[in-house]
Parts: structure tokens; C-alpha cells; sequence
């Protein structure tokens, strides 16, 4: 299961090839301007933008946003309903409040994703734009290697980390960055492979600039983009693959709060006395996940002027 | 030679590569479980002797014992040509754990996926392909507006959390529920259907999400086609338009995230079956990991790998069928 970049990039391949360089205005005026058309054009991409910062808000100031702390168990005042004593959004199984944890749930989801996404796609771009640059062995080791990865379903590929790492935090974004490394890896190498046959890589290297130099100041920049589309549009997947290794118990194990973990166990087995057990955790999941993959369309949309008027 | 003679032995040259290819990538996938089984901390006889609830008393010479009796003992590269020549000459080893060979664990649970996922696919292509060319064809309507809202929320919803609102609707609204388990469709065809239905929509629904996004956005590529133009200017029926031009045109990309799809199943169905407790290869697969009964996880693995490169195959086939202009290049 996957909302998968690659699959992303494929409804708008044109927008993966290299953006063309924007007309004689000033660098930043023409992104300034850009910007504010989007907003104009794209309300539901502002929308999603400040879903995404509200999120990150709630998890950076769950400790002081939550009533409760997540974990105070209490256990006379357990299953309460939403509302009832001083449970906003009830309590669980264990009396203890779901408000609470779902604002430490986004700070562990938040956390996982983005680090997770944060290094897969850089990684994943890093060994793309080498291996176009370099070609030869180095480009064929490293493109096997990653179809090797690209083999495995990307859930079980996650699983199969955490089984045999352990469960912590660290392993999870391990886990869930590997997803992301061969997905990333393709696109760039393919934008870099064509960027260097460009006339004016070419001509860099007639003029005897140092393949660091071409790198840098050549492909790298052409990259940046299309990466941007990539990481954003990832982060949807990203939570949700925590959320999924939590639902299946081989996620960060408890009494941590995730969103994941909140809906496996307790939750299922007093779904029909307690559906706000199930429905509070999987509510902030779809709107986190909504969030970032309308923002991950504005990122495709604002990057590339061609598809915009389609 | 003439020209379909001519194609006929392209394509089975080209069948014929893509399969070789096919080999390394495997014989890599196996050696990434295998090694990655045996990284870290964590030993299946630890998990044997503890007993069923763990926590059994056992010392050192009991380990190694069972590491004599099991063959881990050996060095590894000589573990890992007996599992891959076992492979290959059907013999896939017994589970570590219970004893019971990997054969009989796949047999009783890879139909059980297998009519998962095949349903998946079939169900959400026949909401999607539909939704997707409506959405197309009425484009900025009402009809238009209220596909995509459904189909960008199917993608924000995780499964296992619409799976959790269809039981407990179900369970509260209905007051009805599914069969526990799974029956065989042989043996009671009914009784199957009840209970493989909801999880396969519950899993449709998010790849039709995915489906018709991409339907939509290839079908509008080919709506502003010349051809079709001419085929409206000539005053052909729409619904031929749609069906001889569009819908054949549209359905290559479809095909490919299809594919794909059919391959992230194979796994992704684990958050189904454990929430519908469906006996499936998924469940039997996340089981083996926790207890490191590597005979198990490392065979299903490769399976799945090899699943995934044939269908992928098989597609990219269907391709140069569907479209002769296609030139099958490896």
C-alpha cells in the first residue's frame, strides 16, 4: 500500500524533467511572484499548508498543549466517553487520555516521517546523481542493488528492518527511510542522466571544470526541485507506513503513544463499547496524511509552471 | 522472413532476456533476507526454548544443541547455498519453530492472498477505470468535483483505519457479522465471499483512489487528442469515442501502476488479514519475523520478489500486445 511518489510522478512525468530556466526577472521576484500566484490559484494547497503547520505545532507543544499526561494510567476512570469528566476525547482502556496522546502521537509520526523522508531522499538522490554522473560499474552495482530492494513490497521491506533490528525509534526511521531510498534514487538519476547531456554540462566539461564543479553548481541544482515534489509527496507514505508497523506491533513499542499503536490491540477489542478508541487516532492520521499530499500537489504544482493550467 | 515471424521471434528473444534478467535481481533479493535475517541479536533457539510463553529455563550447551540439530552451526555461505539449492530443487525446509514444512504453510495460506489481492485488483479497477473516465469526460462538474474529493481522501485514509470504521459499522449499525476466518471458496462458496468481500474493498478503495487519479489525468491527455477531435467531428458516438479511442489509449498507465500495485499487495495485504483475521501468507510472514523462523521468512520473501518481477513482466507484455507501436527493447 503505498501513495507513492513514483506513482505521483508518473500522473505528471513532464514534470520531471529539468524546470527551464524562468524568464529575465530576478531570481526572487519570479519565485515571489510564482508563490503568490499559487496561493491565489491554490487555496486548497494554503489550506493544506497551514493543516501541516498546525500539526507540527500540536507536536512540538504536546507537552504543553496536552491536559494529561499521555501515559497516567487511571484505571477507575477508564473507558470514559468523549466529553465525560475532564476527557475531551474519552479515555482508553487504560484511563488514560486519548487527547493527550494523539498530540504525543503526531510528535513521534511527525518525528519518524520526516527524518525518515528527510534522509531516504537525500540519500536515495545522493547515489541517483552518482550513479548518472559516474556511469559504468558504479552506476550498475548501485541501480542492481536498489531493484533488488525495489523487489520487495515496500510494507514488507519496512517489516523485515524493524523484525530484525529491533523496535526503537531510530530503527523505525531506518525502517521506513529504506522504503523511500530506491524511489527517490530513479527519478533524480534519470533527471541527472539528462541534464548531463545538456549543452551546457557539456560545455562545463570542455572547459575543464572539475566533475565537483559540474556536480554542484550543474546537476545538483536541476535536482532540487523535483526532490522538494518528491519529499513532500513521500511524507504522506512516511506516516502511514509508522502508523501501519505500530498497528502491527513491530513499531515503537509501548506504553509510547503513536497513532498506529493507539488503534491495534485494546482499541479493536473495545471498538463496539468505545469507537472513539478507533476513531480519534485514525481521524488525525487521514488529516495529516490529506494534509501533506494536498501540499505535496501545490509543491508539484508551484514548482511546474507547464502543468499548471491543465 | 515476414513481418510477423519477424516479431514472433523479437518477442521471444525479448521474453527470454527479461526472464535471465529476472535471475540476478532474485538471487540479490535472496541474499538481502538472508543476510539481513542473520545481522543482528535475536536467535530462533532462544525462541524454542523458551517455550511457548517464553521465559523457559535453558543453558548455553541447550543452545547450542538445537543450532547443531537446526544447521546453524555451519558457516554461513554453506547455510545459504543448502536454503537456495533446497529452493531450487523444490524442497523449501520445515519451519524451525513448529516443525511443519514451508510447503504446508504456503499451501494453506498463499490462496488465502492470492484471492485477496486478485480481488483488490479487480474490484478497484472496475470503481476506478469508470470513476476515472467520468471524471474525465465531465471535467469541472459536480460529478468531477465530488470523484476527486473521494479519491484524494482514499488516499489519506489508511487501511487499517477504514478497515476499523467498516467492522465497527457494521457490527453496530448492522448488527451482523462475518463469518470468523476463512472457508475455502470450494467448500462454501458464500460463506468465502462474506469474508473476503469487506477486506477487499477496504483495500480497493485505496488503490481505486490511486486508479482513478491516474485514469483521469491519462484520459484528459487523450481527450485533447486530434484524433478524437476528428472522431467527434465526424459525428461518432460518444460512447465509441470513449470506448474505441479513449478508454484504449488511456488505459497504458493504468496498466503500469496496476502492475505495480499488484506487486506492494502480495505484502501490503498483512493489514488486512490481521484485521480481519484472514489466515494469510501476510500474517503467517510477520509471525515468522518476530520468531525468527528464517526457512519461512526468507522463502516467502523471494516468492514475493519473484511474484513481483513476473507480473511486472507480464505487463510490460501486455504493453507491446495492446500497442504494436511499442518496440520491446531490454
Amino acid at each position: 500500500m503505498s501513495s507513492n511518489p513514483l506513482i505521483v510522478m508518473a500522473e505528471n512525468k513532464e514534470s520531471m524533467v529539468a524546470t527551464p530556466l524562468r524568464a529575465p526577472l530576478g531570481r526572487k521576484m519570479a519565485f515571489a511572484k510564482s508563490l503568490a500566484a499559487t496561493v491565489r490559484m491554490n487555496p486548497l494547497g494554503v489550506l493544506s499548508a497551514i493543516l501541516v503547520v498546525l500539526t507540527i505545532f500540536a507536536a512540538i507543544g504536546a507537552g504543553v498543549l496536552s491536559p494529561q499526561d499521555p501515559n497516567a494510567v487511571n484505571v477507575r476512570e477508564r473507558l470514559s466517553a468523549p466529553g465525560v469528566r475532564s476527557y475531551l476525547l474519552g479515555s482508553d482502556e487504560l484511563g488514560r487520555d486519548i487527547l493527550s496522546r494523539v498530540l504525543y502521537g503526531a510528535r513521534i509520526s511527525l518525528l519518524i516521517s520526516i527524518s525518515a523522508v528527510g534522509l531516504g531522499c537525500s540519500v536515495g538522490a545522493t547515489i541517483g546523481v552518482l550513479s548518472a554522473y559516474f556511469g559504468g560499474m558504479i552506476d550498475s552495482v548501485a541501480q542492481r542493488v536498489l531493484d533488488g530492494f525495489m523487489a520487495f513490497p515496500m510494507l514488507i521491506l519496512a517489516i523485515s528492518v524493524v523484525g530484525v533490528f529491533g523496535a526503537s525509534t531510530q530503527n523505525v526511521i531506518l525502517a521506513v527511510m529504506i522504503t523511500l531510498i530506491p524511489q527517490a534514487n530513479r527519478v533524480i538519476r534519470a533527471i541527472a542522466l539528462s541534464v548531463k547531456e545538456t549543452e551546457y554540462t557539456q560545455a562545463a566539461r570542455a572547459l575543464g571544470c572539475t566533475p565537483l564543479h559540474i556536480l554542484t553548481w550543474h546537476i545538483v541544482p536541476q535536482c532540487v526541485s523535483p526532490l522538494l515534489v518528491i519529499a513532500t509527496s513521500s511524507m504522506g507514505w512516511a506516516i502511514i507506513a509508522e502508523a501501519s508497523l505500530s498497528f502491527l506491533g513491530v513499531g515503537i513499542p509501548p506504553p509510547t503513544a503513536t497513532w498506529g499503536g493507539m488503534l491495534s490491540g485494546a482499541a479493536q477489542k473495545y471498538s463496539e463499547s468505545a469507537p472513539w478508541l478507533v476513531i480519534f487516532p485514525g481521524f488525525a492520521i487521514a488529516l495529516c496524511v490529506f494534509a501533506f499530499n494536498m501540499l505535496g500537489d501545490a509543491v508539484r504544482d508551484w514548482l511546474d509552471p507547464r502543468i499548471r493550467n491543465v | 522472413m515476414c513481418l510477423a515471424c519477424w516479431r514472433e521471434r523479437r518477442m521471444s528473444t525479448y521474453i527470454v532476456r527479461r526472464l535471465l534478467l529476472i535471475i540476478p535481481t532474485v538471487v540479490l533479493v535472496s541474499v538481502l533476507i538472508f543476510s539481513l535475517m542473520r545481522i543482528l541479536p535475536g536467535d530462533v533457539a532462544e525462541v524454542i526454548l523458551g517455550g511457548p510463553e517464553g521465559g523457559g529455563t535453558y543453558s548455553s550447551q541447550d543452545i547450542r544443541d538445537v543450532h547443531q540439530r537446526l544447521g546453524l552451526d555451519k558457516p554461513l555461505p554453506e547455510q545459504y547455498l543448502s536454503w537456495v539449492s533446497g529452493l531450487l530443487t523444490g524442497n523449501m525446509g520445515t519451519s524451525l519453530v513448529s516443525r511443519e514444512p514451508v510447503m504446508e504453510v504456503l499451501a494453506k495460506s498463499v490462496p488465502v492472498t492470492a484471492e485477496l489481492a486478485v480481488l483488490t485488483i479487480v474490484l478497484s479497477l472496475c470503481i476506478a477505470i469508470p470513476v476515472g473516465l467520468i471524471s474525465a469526460m465531465y471535467r469541472n462538474t459536480w460529478a468531477d468535483y465530488i470523484f476527486r474529493s473521494v479519491a484524494v481522501a482514499g488516499l489519506a485514509l489508511p487501511t487499517f483505519w477504514t478497515g476499523s470504521l467498516v467492522i465497527l459499522f457494521i457490527t453496530l449499525a448492522l448488527r451482523w457479522m462475518p463469518p470468523i476466518g476463512f472457508t475455502s471458496f470450494w467448500d462454501d462458496p458464500l460463506a468465502n465471499i462474506q469474508q473476503m468481500l469487506l477486506p477487499a474493498l477496504v483495500q480497493a478503495y485505496f488503490y481505486a483512489a490511486i486508479v482513478s487519479r491516474m485514469t483521469r489525468s491519462s484520459a484528459l491527455e487523450v481527450l485533447r487528442q486530434d484524433y478524437v477531435r476528428t472522431a467527434y467531428a465526424k459525428g461518432l458516438h460518444q460512447r465509441l469515442i470513449i470506448s474505441r479511442h479513449v478508454l484504449k489509449n488511456a488505459f497504458f498507465p493504468v496498466l503500469t501502476i496496476t502492475g505495480y500495485q499488484f506487486g506492494q499487495l502480495l505484502g501490503g495485504t498483512v493489514i488486512a488479514e490481521t484485521l480481519f483475521s484472514l489466515p494469510g501468507i501476510g500474517r503467517a510472514w510477520v509471525g515468522a519475523v518476530l520468531t525468527r523462523d528464517y526457512p519461512i521468512v526468507q522463502t516467502v520473501v523471494v516468492l514475493m520478489a519473484l511474484s513481483f518481477l513476473f507480473v511486472n513482466l507480464v505487463v510490460d507484455l501486455l504493453y507491446g500486445w495492446l500497442d504494436p507501436r511499442i518496440r520491446l527493447n531490454v
